[in-house]
Formats: structure tokens, sequence, C-alpha cells
């Protein structure tokens, strides 16, 4: 019973926040509704609104976007955390003072910082491209301005917000692995790169495929830095779904092609989501 | 004792569900008499729906305005209505679409509520947000077109009847920095200048490099949207040239973006910004922020570039509350410059205009409001915000009385001055665009195309054939639905 009681409140806003929203959209998925009309004027599309996707040359857009967007952060991420977690994890002069430095981007405010980057984009006279044209650049890129540059610089800001996070995880997991086995390995002569391919990788595997599903997931839900910074632009060479969405629910007012999309975002995130649940559970 | 924590567990875990529910419950509650210390400017404490009680009845008006510009609109709305009506006052965020569909889909009482967006209108009243208000006006003998001209009758006409009335008239004007000008020894604009003159000067007025360049000008010709649509003062020649609903042909089932006047329009801003390189960039614009006129008013007189185009409004921003005005400060206002080849001045404007939703509890009560702000005492809530009303003042008199609501006690602004320059005759052409079919879509396309021309990616032709072979399609696809 105390148990029950326990759960209850967690369960309440699960099914309050979670569940009812959940199935409310993919209700509406199929509707052609704007919501400021009232609940009573909810009409039936049928399956419209996702017939519609495939044609929709921004979704399109927005979908390779968010696609290249996971496929690029998520490995550089990953590698670049793991390299200063490795140096971090030995006795490095200030390591608590760099553990919070790396750390801080990811407590930052997100819509803040990603004002501070514009400015350190900015083409004319931003710092960035200042560097660049002393040290010979005679064209540096345009970043958040350039068609061709602008996913890239937002990309930039992810990595950089999101390898605090991984460097603590990854962190976590070089702390996990017994020492007896570097030990025993150089006992048996092998180098600290040996050590490192041999012990380190294959000991970080469950750390770094928990890390791989979570940064893809975070990946997918991207929209803060595109909102700020972008606006999806210029053309929607920026664009990603869950922006799209939100402009789409809230500035068209199309909450059922809203809907759809959202759906789609979520069946995209639970096969993740479910392939590390899967994963999960052999390795137990 | 194992027992005792068990009974503990649960009375506290009881206790975490009914607090829960509580503070849920507590919030529903609440709901059609709304309290809001920091935003209420006026709050009787009356919820009564009708006066038959004899309490008064809390009219509650929402828009974005600083509560501080409507203590005068309050205590005279409740003079007047002393008794019978109390206005409360509701300030929104902003006036993007999402603030208020997201208020008026919020079950709170709204009496009034307001929208800078003519598209939304549309789109509001076609889902039954609001009510339709001719039968209020033929109530009292009142005309649309002769309270606020027949171009705004055509653009808020919707098969009939009305869903919204214009509270103000934002007239676009050129700021200028007269200690700017006296520097470079550059004459101020002239009341008759065209456009081929503001290149001229501004090419005059640009100097510097890199972050210490100073353009000379700024404007939003194409830069991206904040909260609502952005300006696109790219199409301003092209406006003056065409007149209302500039980019529909008259029959509303084509785009008119391979128009010579859109070519002209197009590519002189364009020259501007890509070949002159005197105004400001669409990168630093962006970045800057300078999309809020607050930002580009502030710009102006800290020298950042030597002439700002903006609507009228824009000299509240010269006020203390929107940031400390150098002492010595000088702005001018000119003319929107007339295209050339023009013999008369004109101006694009846009109008910010007031419904009543359909839910209403007291439809009279929010007629009552809606005639006080836009028909009867427009100088009560479009004046401290430094705009000319909707309606149009019937004599000579009464148009100087409002300039001077407008134009006085604005720090670094010559009042009389900026009082002569307004005062000067002019064609007003509106740019509300009320018509649904493909709008939302070519809005859009307009955005992202625009990011592209002025990011030099894409040519001025590329654009325009781009706008009219997709602008036609949206349209063709709307008309079909």
């Amino acid at each position: 019973m105390a148990g029950y009681a326990f759960i209850s409140l967690n369960f309440i806003g699960y099914v309050a926040f979670k569940l009812i929203p959940l199935i409310l959209a993919l209700i509406l998925s199929f509707a052609d509704w704007n919501f400021i009309s009232g609940v009573e004027n909810i009409k039936f599309a049928g399956i419209d609104n996702y017939l519609a996707l495939p044609k929709d040359p921004i979704f399109v857009d927005s979908l390779i976007n968010t696609i290249i967007y996971a496929i690029v952060l998520v490995p550089v991420s990953i590698f670049i955390a793991l390299v200063f977690a490795v140096i971090l994890n030995d006795n490095v002069y200030g390591k608590g003072i760099l553990r919070l430095a790396y750390y801080l981007p990811n407590v930052s405010s997100m819509v803040a910082v990603s004002i501070v980057w514009m400015v350190l984009f900015l083409p004319s006279y931003g710092p960035i491209n200042q560097v660049l044209q002393s040290i010979g650049i005679e064209n540096p890129p345009r970043w958040l301005n350039g068609s061709d540059t602008s996913l890239l610089s937002i990309i930039i800001v992810g990595v950089w917000q999101s390898i605090g996070y991984n460097i603590i995880i990854v962190l976590a997991g070089l702390q996990g692995i017994s020492k007896s086995l570097y030990e025993s390995a150089e006992i048996d002569g092998a180098n600290a790169v040996q050590k490192f391919f041999y012990i380190t990788i294959p000991s970080l595997s469950s750390t770094m495929f928990f890390l791989t599903m979570i940064s893809i997931i975070r990946s997918f839900q991207v929209f803060t830095p595109v909102q700020v910074m972008t606006s999806g632009g210029p053309g929607n060479s920026s664009s990603v779904l869950v922006y799209y969405i939100y402009t789409t629910a809230f500035k068209h007012s199309d909450i059922g092609y809203a809907s759809a999309m959202s759906w789609v975002l979520f069946v995209l995130v639970f096969i993740f989501a479910a392939a590390r649940m899967i994963y999960e559970r052999k390795n137990k | 004792m194992k027992k005792f924590r068990k009974i503990a567990a649960v009375l506290m875990a009881a206790l975490m569900v009914s607090a829960a529910a509580t503070g849920c419950s507590s919030g529903q509650t609440s709901s059609g008499a709304s309290s809001d210390g920091g935003s209420s400017t006026s709050d009787a404490g009356s919820s009564a729906t009708g006066n038959e009680s004899g309490e008064e009845y809390n009219v509650y008006f929402y828009a974005w305005t600083n509560p501080d510009n409507v203590v005068e609109l309050v205590d005279a709305f409740n003079e007047q209505y002393e008794g019978q009506y109390n206005l409360v006052y509701q300030k929104l965020n902003d006036a993007a679409t999402m603030t208020i569909n997201t208020a008026l889909a919020s079950g709170e009482q709204i009496d009034v509520m307001t929208q800078a967006s003519a598209i939304d209108v549309r789109t509001r009243a076609d889902s039954g947000t609001y009510l339709g208000l001719k039968q209020y006006l033929d109530a009292e003998g009142m005309d649309y077109a002769t309270l606020f001209s027949d171009s705004m009758e055509q653009a808020y006409n919707f098969d009939g009847d009305y869903y919204a009335v214009p509270y103000c008239t934002n007239i676009n004007m050129v700021w200028y920095n007269k200690n700017m000008f006296d520097e470079a020894g550059v004459d101020y604009p002239a009341d008759d200048w065209t456009w081929d003159d503001f290149r001229d000067i501004a090419k005059q007025m640009t100097s510097g490099e890199g972050a210490n360049k100073i353009y000379g000008a700024m404007l939003d010709y194409g830069g991206p949207s904040e909260g609502g649509g952005g300006d696109q003062y790219w199409q301003l020649i092209a406006q003056q040239k065409l007149g209302a609903f500039s980019y529909y042909t008259p029959d509303f089932t084509a785009t008119r973006f391979d128009a010579p006047e859109y070519k002209e329009s197009l590519q002189f801003f364009y020259d501007l910004a890509m070949v002159d390189q005197s105004v400001v960039p669409i990168s630093e614009y962006t970045t800057l922020k300078y999309n809020n006129d607050t930002n580009g008013m502030i710009g102006l007189y800290n020298n950042k570039y030597a002439m700002f185009v903006a609507p009228v409004y824009a000299c509240l921003y010269l006020n203390e509350s929107y940031g400390e005005v150098p002492e010595g400060t000088n702005i001018g206002m000119a003319n929107l410059p007339r295209p050339v080849g023009a013999t008369e001045n004109s101006s694009i404007t846009y109008t910010s205009t007031a419904s009543i939703p359909a839910n209403a509890p007291n439809p009279d009560a929010s007629w009552a409001l809606l005639k006080f702000i836009c028909i009867e005492h427009p100088e009560y809530f479009a004046g401290p915000k430094a705009m000319h009303p909707g309606v149009q003042f019937e004599d000579e008199e009464s148009t100087h009385a409002m300039n001077e609501i407008i134009f006085d006690g604005h720090p670094g602004l010559n009042a009389d001055d900026a009082i002569a320059v307004m005062e000067q005759p002019r064609t007003l052409i509106t740019k509300d665009n009320t018509h649904k079919e493909g709008q939302v879509k070519i809005n859009d396309l307009i955005q992202a195309d625009m990011a592209l021309v002025f990011n030099g990616e894409m040519s001025v032709d590329e654009a325009l054939a781009d706008l009219k072979t997709k602008g036609d399609q949206y349209i063709q696809e709307d008309m079909a639905g």
C-alpha cells in the first residue's frame, strides 16, 4: 500500500503530463485543427497529415538536417569527451576546476549562450573570423549567415554544450575500470596505447553505448540554438524537426500537421530508446 | 515501530498526493477572475457577470502595452463608466501569434483582445474565435469605411462583417541623427526626397571598417522575424507603387512578383545592402536584435547609423524608460522617400486592432471598451504609445492635438519639427494583408528567400522567379482546397 502511495504521485504526473498528451497528439495527428477554434471544431482528416509529410520540402529538409546534426554531433562530442576524460582521469593539476569548467556549458542557459555564440560567429567583425583573417584566411565562413555553414555552426555550439555532460559520464566509466587490469597489462609489457585500446575502450563499451543513445535522442530534440540563432535559416538550411513542429503548431496554428510530425519524431526517438533497452537487457 | 513507519509512510504519500491535487485545483478555480497584481493596473475585485447585481463588471483588456502607458486609459474609462464597468488591464508578453492564441485558448475571461497581425485577425475570425462587430456598428449608426477609410474597410470586411477595429495606424517615417548629418556636412532629408536621394545620403554617411563601421541607414529590409513576421521593407517601393495587397493581382488569383515594381524594389535594396554596403547587414541586424524597434532607436542615437526607417512610435524609445539618451542627442524625422518620378509623398502603414472574443461573457461591456479606445477616445490608448489612431479625425485641430500627444516629451526630439513634417500631406497605403489564400506560405517563402538574397546566395531575379512560381502555386492550392 505504501509503495503504491509513493509511486502514485509520479504516476499521476506521468499520466497527466506525458501519457495523455502523447495519446492526444496521436489523435490530433489524424485531424485538421486550429486550437483557438475550440475542441468542437476538430475535423477528422484521416491520414492526410501523414501523406503530406513526404511532399513537404521543409519537413524533408528539417528531417535531413536533424539526422545530419545527430550523425555529426554524436561521434564528435563523444570522441572529444573521451579524450578530455582520459586526461582528467590522470593526475592533472587543477582537475576539479577543469571539470567544473567543462561542465559549465551544460548548466548554462542555452538562450544566453546562443546569443554569445551569435556575436562570436558574426561574419563582419566576429572574433572567430577575425582570428581566421589574422592567420591569412581571406574569405572566412559566413557561419550562421551562410546556408552551407549555418547547420555546421549549430553543431559546433551543440558539441561545445554537450561535452561537459559526456565527460562526466565517461569519467564515471573510467573510474569503474579495475586498476588491476592495467597493472596486469603493465606486467605483460603493454604500453599506454595498448592499454587504452585493449583495456580502456572495451571496458567503456556499455558507457559509450549509453552515451551514444542518449546523445542521439537529445540530438533529435535540438531546438533552442536554432530558434535563437537562425530561425531555421538562411532559407531553411538550418531548420530542424522540432523547430518546424514548433512553427507549424504555434505560428501557423496547424496542430494536426504538427502532431503528425511529432509522432514521426517520437517513432525515431523510440527506435533508439528501444535499442538501448534491448542492449542493456542483453548485457544483464 | 515497523508498523508506525509504514503508517507514517502512507500518510506522507497521501499528503503529497493531496497537496498536488490541491495545487492543480486551485489553478483551475482562478479562471475568469485572474488578478495578476503585476500586470493589472486596476482591479476592484468584483467578478460579477453583469451589472444587474449592482456591482461593477470587470472588463478584462488584453494587450502587450507597457502598463505605464495605459494608466490614463484605465482612469478615463473607469470614470466614464463608473458604477457600471471597471477596466482591468492584463499585459501580454508580446504581440506574437502564439502569445495571443494561447491567451485566447486559455479559458481566461477576455473581454477585448488586441493584435498587430492582420492575417491573424482573418484566421481567428474564420475559426469563430471573434464576434462579428457589424451589429454594434449598425446599432450606433456607424460606417466602417467612414470611420477608418475605404482601404481599411476593404481589408477588414470578411463576408460582410467586421471582426476587428483598428486602434492605431503605424506610419513609416525615416528617423535621422542630426548630429551625424552636421558632422558629415550632409543636408537633412528634404520633404520631397526620393529613394535615390536616400541611397546617396546613405552612401555619404557610411564610414569606417569592421566593428567601428558606421552605416548610412538601418532598416529591416529582409531580416528574419522575431515573434511575428519581419517588416520585409525591401517591398516598400513596390508597395508605394502598387498599393494595398501589393503582391496579389487585383483578382487575388496570382502573385505580382513578376511585376517591374517588385524588380525595382528588390534591386534597390539589394544594391543598398550588397553593392553600396551602406545599410546594416543582415548578420549584424539579426545578432544585435535591431528587429526590435527599441534597439533600432538606441542604435540611432548612439551613432551606429545615421538613418532608421521605422513607424512613428519609434519616438517613444527616446524616453528614459527605454534607455539613457545621451546629452545633446538630436533626432529628426523625415518623410518616407517617394519613388523616383512620384509627385506626392506616400507612406506604408500597418494597423493594430482590437477584437471581442466570441465567448466574451458581456459583449456590451466589451463593445463599450472597444468603442472607447478605438473610436471615441483614441488619445488614451494610441496616444501614450505614440501611435496615430485608426479612426480618421474630421478636423485639423483634432489631428494637431493628437500629434502633440504623440511627439511631445521625447528627449532629443524637437516636437514642433516632427509635427510639421507629420502634418504634410501624404497618401497612406496599408500593408495589412487579410487575404488568406496563399498568404502564410508566401510570407514564409519571402522570409526564406530574402535571407538568401541578402546573404548573397540568391540573385534578385532568382528570388522573384521563385516567389512568383511558388507563390502562384500556394494560392492555387488554397483556392482548390
